[in-house]
């Protein structure tokens, strides 16, 4: 459980971690299709103003900056006579009037606008009888223009409409006479603006403060306020219907709606920078974009603001969708394999730990060998056995350092490198050397690292078996001899009895068998005790062995019986039986000298019994009756005598 | 039988008069944002204060503002002297019920022979007349009354033309298209710093009204509209258009009798003589 919440906690982590990115990716690509966006509702607003400037530029220098205007003006500037100054009024409307009825009105300019040099209206050709009102502190455009006489060109507010001022200060022969205002009211941005931005609504926001502030009473009802804010205005479809289609579309309203509602636009209003929301309505992508416009005077006067579809949005968000599907599901399959890395992990170091624990507490030793027979690892024991610390086997060759070849082996033949090369276990026995030179007998079992039929190693365990064989050779000596005498006993007897058997039938020379029973010892066990006897048994062994020829065996056959199995008689039957009997004799003789028993001196007889084999049909059982028979007929007539049948 | 029927003509009538938003038709205009900058706040005070929507019917001509009205189509309209005599003669359900005070307070007003201040008059044969309308009361009708006073000539022996509002006429004659014009002696004052001076004056004649069509409006409804804008405080008329900004009174239906007996003696020409 815990294994889970950890991995669990790191994938969603993770996919936080992603998830961020991703998102950002989508912020970022969405942001780049919004610059694009405002960037051509600036590029069109742009486009819009540029057309009239050069258009208004021209119209200034060929068709007022004229002689018979200029001289109106002159007598404007040179009379203060009110009647005059009418008269002279009437001229001048009288005088442009065709140019401002079939010039201006034609490129949609309605705003064409006189000023004293004292900064008073003084003609509004679109509405004449509004005069004599100063504008010079209401107006930035027209103060510059009469008090800096510069041509002055921007956004700004008015008496009766808002739009795009130029104005341009009239000076001539260094008199200045005032200046003349070509306006471009909202409504013909609007309608520019409708020709370039066909495919979306368009409307003009105004801060309500410019609209409030400067427009003439009788001018505000152009205005109503705007849904998005208490700041802004809009135009009044009702008096203006330049705009109405985009108020009145239902797009517009409906984006409207949702941006009233889910975004704090007064806050964007209030940073006044150009921006763009994007909005996904309804499987639609949606785009309002917001182009700031700044007055004269640097101050946000309006906003132009486009309304479209834009479906690439509805794009980016079903690729970003279908990314963090898709990455959710390979977090989650990663997740499953990170669970199963860190469960095989935490097996695998539960392995490692019950591998190590099992390779440094067995008494074993483990030898490591790379494909060059190198040492890459060695256990405890393995260094205990061989009396090498482990710096000093570490990277070194095993075969040079530790094993031991009888023969002069060389690597080519060395089973453990074998072991490796040929792919197959070794089990065997191998002497290794210790560091003091010391020799031992290994057990060991050599198993090849095989991966996809390469090797990559073996690994050889072994063990010091040398007090094992001691310890073999102690049970094989007491299978075969008696512990008393350290005569075989008779079961190495009757092997070798068989054997003999066989030999003599390939040899066809004589084998003999001698029983001998030693006369009165039960009489010295009983009065001495065993000890005595057993001290007797030991002595009479010597005595028989160092009488006998190294191819003869005596054995104990039990209690106080000897058996003397004799070879090499010669193929003649009576040499054979005479050579026996001297054996025979040889061995009385030897017993009869007396035998020291801890305190005091012991003479003993013995009684033999013998017989002869060759090539016969008789058996070991055969063979040691007739010997036994002998035995018994001597010890029944008169002992320390042999008979041999 | 007949009885259930008319009834039922009445009620239907009745519903589907009502199942539009009240009809407001202003001066006929060559130039709707003007007329309509004028008339909207007015309007716009009668629909709060009704709580009823009113929509604008524009027409460019008294004419046809006189047709929709007898169509019913009108249900309040703002209506010269003349035009309301036109209309009420052909159509009895046509009630005038506030006029509207000129700029010097009259409740009645003054048409004016007008021409501009630097222009020399030239012989009479070749002087251009531009007239309003010729419904117009300021037009035909008052406009040969002032052209026999000072020229002592008959206006039917001169160039004239219909221009169609006052403020074209102060215009046209501003521009020279015309040598004299006639139109409101109040609107030809508003021209005056352009140089437009008044060469002569008519007697008070009946102001401007609201004309209500007691055929599409209760008496209630009437009674209502007449009394929210009598009672309309004059801080807020003053914001109103120019012709209606100088406050109200209820209509004197005896300063019209004058003028109905003088339009009966003319045949008004419907076109101009040039």
């Amino acid at each position: 459980m815990r294994k889970f919440l950890i991995t669990a906690c790191a994938i969603l982590f993770s996919y936080t971690l992603f998830f961020i990115y991703v998102h950002s990716k989508m912020v970022e690509e969405r942001d780049v299709l919004l610059q694009n966006e405002n960037r051509i509702l600036e590029t069109s607003y742009k486009a819009v103003t540029q057309m009239f400037t050069i258009s208004i530029e021209n119209y200034f220098r060929y068709a007022i900056m004229q002689p018979s205007v200029l001289q109106i003006l002159h007598a404007v500037n040179d009379t203060n006579d009110t009647r005059e100054k009418a008269i002279l009024r009437g001229s001048l409307y009288r005088l442009l009037y065709p140019f401002y009825n079939e010039e201006l009105k034609k490129l949609g300019i309605k705003q064409f606008h006189f000023h004293t040099p004292q900064g008073e209206s003084f003609l509004r050709f679109y509405s004449p009888s509004e005069n004599g009102d100063n504008l010079m502190n209401i107006r930035p455009s027209i103060q510059k223009a009469n008090i800096e006489k510069q041509f002055v060109a921007g956004f700004e507010g008015g008496r009766v409409y808002p739009g795009l001022r130029y104005v341009f200060p009239i000076i001539d022969n260094k008199e200045h006479l005032g200046s003349v205002e070509v306006s471009i009211a909202y409504e013909n941005i609007e309608f520019e603006l409708a020709k370039l931005l066909t495919w979306s609504d368009h409307i003009l926001l105004f801060k309500k403060s410019i609209i409030t502030d400067l427009v003439f009473d009788s001018h505000k009802h152009h205005f109503t306020p705007s849904v998005l804010s208490d700041d802004f205005v809009i135009e009044n479809q009702k008096i203006s219907n330049v705009t109405a289609h985009s108020i009145e579309s239902e797009h517009t309203k409906k984006i409207n709606a949702i941006l009233k509602k889910r975004y704090n636009i007064e806050a964007k209003f209030q940073e006044g920078k150009n921006f763009s929301i994007p909005l996904v309505e309804n499987n639609q992508g949606h785009v309002a974009n917001f182009h700031a416009i700044y007055d004269l005077s640097n101050t946000l006067t309006a906003y132009a603001v486009t309304y479209s579809h834009l479906n690439d949005l509805v794009t980016i968000e079903h690729k970003y969708i279908t990314s963090l599907l898709f990455g959710f599901l390979t977090f989650v399959l990663l997740g499953i394999v990170l669970y199963l890395l860190v469960e095989q992990s935490q097996k695998t170091l539960r392995e490692k730990i019950q591998f190590e624990t099992i390779i440094e507490k067995t008494i074993n030793g483990v030898i490591l060998l790379n494909t060059k027979g190198e040492i890459t690892f060695i256990n405890a024991s393995a260094t205990a056995i061989l009396g090498y610390s482990l710096e000093e086997v570490l990277g070194k060759d095993a075969h040079t350092l530790i094993h031991v070849h009888q023969h002069n082996t060389t690597k080519e033949d060395c089973p453990i490198l074998n072991s490796m090369c040929y792919q197959r276990a070794y089990i065997g026995e191998e002497i290794f050397r210790k560091k003091n030179g010391e020799h031992f007998i290994a057990h060991l079992n050599v198993a090849p690292f095989v991966r996809d039929h390469h090797n990559i190693g073996s690994v050889v365990i072994f063990r010091d078996i040398t007090q094992d064989k001691e310890a073999q050779k102690m049970i094989e000596h007491l299978a075969y001899y008696d512990s008393l005498t350290e005569l075989p006993n008779r079961k190495l007897l009757l092997d070798r009895l068989n054997y003999a058997v066989a030999n003599a039938k390939r040899s066809q020379e004589f084998c003999g068998i001698l029983f001998i029973d030693l006369d009165n010892f039960k009489v010295l066990n009983d009065t001495k005790g065993h000890e005595y006897g057993d001290i007797l048994l030991k002595q009479v062994a010597k005595r028989l062995t160092s009488v006998l020829r190294l191819c003869d065996t005596v054995s104990r056959f039990g209690g106080d019986e000897f058996v003397v199995l004799v070879t090499k008689l010669g193929e003649d039957e009576k040499e054979a039986k005479e050579k026996i009997a001297q054996i025979g004799y040889k061995l009385l003789l030897s017993i009869a000298e007396p035998f020291h028993l801890i305190n005091f001196d012991y003479t003993c007889t013995a009684s033999i019994g013998g017989t002869l084999f060759k090539d016969d049909d008789k058996t070991i059982n055969d063979i040691l009756r007739d010997a036994d028979m002998a035995m018994y007929e001597v010890k029944k007539e008169h002992k320390n005598e042999i008979k041999i049948v | 039988m007949w009885r259930c029927t008319c009834l039922f003509i009445a009620l239907f009538i009745s519903f589907s008069l009502h199942a539009r938003p009240l009809v407001f038709a202003p001066l006929p205009f060559f130039n709707s944002n003007q007329i309509l900058e004028d008339f909207f706040p007015m309007v716009n005070y009668l629909e709060e204060a009704l709580d009823e929507n009113i929509a604008f019917h524009y027409e460019k001509k008294y004419d046809d503002i006189i047709a929709a009205f007898k169509a019913n189509k009108i249900d309040i309209a703002y209506f010269g002297p003349l035009p309301f005599l036109t209309l009420q003669k052909s159509f009895p359900y046509a009630l005038p019920i506030i006029t509207f005070h000129e700029s010097d307070g009259e409740q009645g007003y003054r048409c004016a022979l007008v021409k501009f201040a630097g222009d020399t008059l030239s012989p009479k044969a070749t002087l251009k007349v531009a007239l309003t309308q010729p419904l117009s009361t300021c037009g035909y009708t008052k406009t040969k009354v002032l052209v026999n006073d000072y020229l002592h000539t008959n206006l039917d022996t001169m160039l004239y033309r219909y221009v169609g509002t006052h403020d074209e006429v102060a215009l046209s004659i501003i521009r020279g298209d015309f040598q004299m014009g006639g139109m409101k002696e109040s609107i030809a004052k508003e021209y005056a710093s352009l140089g437009l001076e008044v060469i002569q004056t008519t007697s008070l004649i009946p102001g401007f009204s609201l004309v209500v069509n007691t055929q599409t409006l209760s008496l209630e409804q009437i009674e209502k509209i007449k009394s929210i804008l009598l009672a309309a405080p004059k801080e807020v008329y003053q914001t109103w258009g120019k012709d209606i900004r100088y406050g109200m009174s209820e209509t004197d239906m005896e300063m019209f009798r004058h003028l109905k007996s003088e339009i009966e003696t003319f045949n008004v020409p419907q076109s101009g003589s040039f």
